[in-house]
């Protein structure tokens, strides 16, 4: 028996403070078999972290209140047990040179690029 | 032979009744008619940013990702470009499930049919949000 039979699912940690914006990017992430888990901003996202095992993805969008992507990216680098998670930024601006990120992604959002993207961090061939 | 504007207001109705079927098609989550009405190459952007194709969509009405308690359409503007028709005007969705269900979403769209082999298909679609209204129980 290999042990990845009994892996769990890939974990993403989804942070966009727009609610629709969030269901609708956790509804598509767990129809495709991922454990997608919501923060409505930076703060909310820092606190899950601290608390909860480290996720194999996040999803930060820029423009959040209480604490923005920016923020919570400076954080998470600056957290030797956090640094190494990929982040994945989407955001409507154009302007990519100023975000820190392993990927960015504009908005609108393709949602093909996005799961393509995703199953690439998260090691997975792309799902039918 | 008819006139150039009767031939519109027979292309008007026809996408009007088009509309009203695909509408009840999503509130029923009858995939059969959606492929039916919705063209392969099909693009939709929603009122969360997501650009989404028919292959995706069709998924998430099958899982329920994509279940509706209420779904109604009214059109203000049907225009009639040849094989193209926009159609525009707003709608009223409740989701049910997930963590935004029971709010009433009002939104703008505007919708693009395309006659193709002599039926019509809905090609592209674009949402905006007009307003979120909170359920009861959360107000």
């Amino acid at each position: 028996m290999h042990g990845d039979e009994e892996r769990e699912d890939p974990k993403i940690l989804v942070v966009e403070d727009d609610e629709d914006a969030r269901e609708a990017m956790i509804a598509l992430l767990q129809m495709k078999g991922y454990q997608a888990v919501p923060a409505g901003n930076g703060r909310e996202a820092l606190d899950y972290l601290d608390q909860a095992s480290a996720p194999d993805l996040i999803i930060l969008d820029l423009w959040m209140p209480v604490m923005d992507g920016w923020h919570f990216r400076a954080e998470q680098i600056r957290n030797p047990r956090l640094a190494h998670i990929p982040v994945i930024v989407v955001t409507a601006l154009s302007d990519r040179a100023d975000v820190d990120a392993n990927e960015v992604i504009i908005k609108p959002v393709d949602v093909d690029r996005l799961l393509t993207t995703v199953d690439h961090y998260c090691r997975r061939e792309p799902t039918s | 032979m008819s006139a150039p504007e009767d031939r519109n207001n027979v292309e008007q109705r026809e996408i009007e009744a088009l509309e009203q079927r695909e509408a009840n098609a999503m509130l029923g989550a009858d995939t059969s008619t959606l492929q039916t009405l919705w063209a392969d190459d099909m693009v939709v952007n929603s009122t969360a940013n997501l650009i989404a194709g028919k292959k995706i969509l069709l998924e998430m009405v099958q899982n329920g990702q994509l279940k509706l308690r209420i779904y109604e359409r009214r059109p203000v503007r049907i225009s009639v470009f040849g094989d193209l028709v926009v159609s525009t005007g707003n709608e009223v969705s409740q989701l049910i499930g997930g963590s935004i269900a029971g709010f009433k979403l009002f939104t703008s769209y505007m919708n693009v049919w395309t006659k193709r082999d002599g039926n019509w298909q809905l090609l592209a679609r674009h949402l905006g949000l007009i307003h979120r209204e909170k359920p009861e129980s959360v107000q």
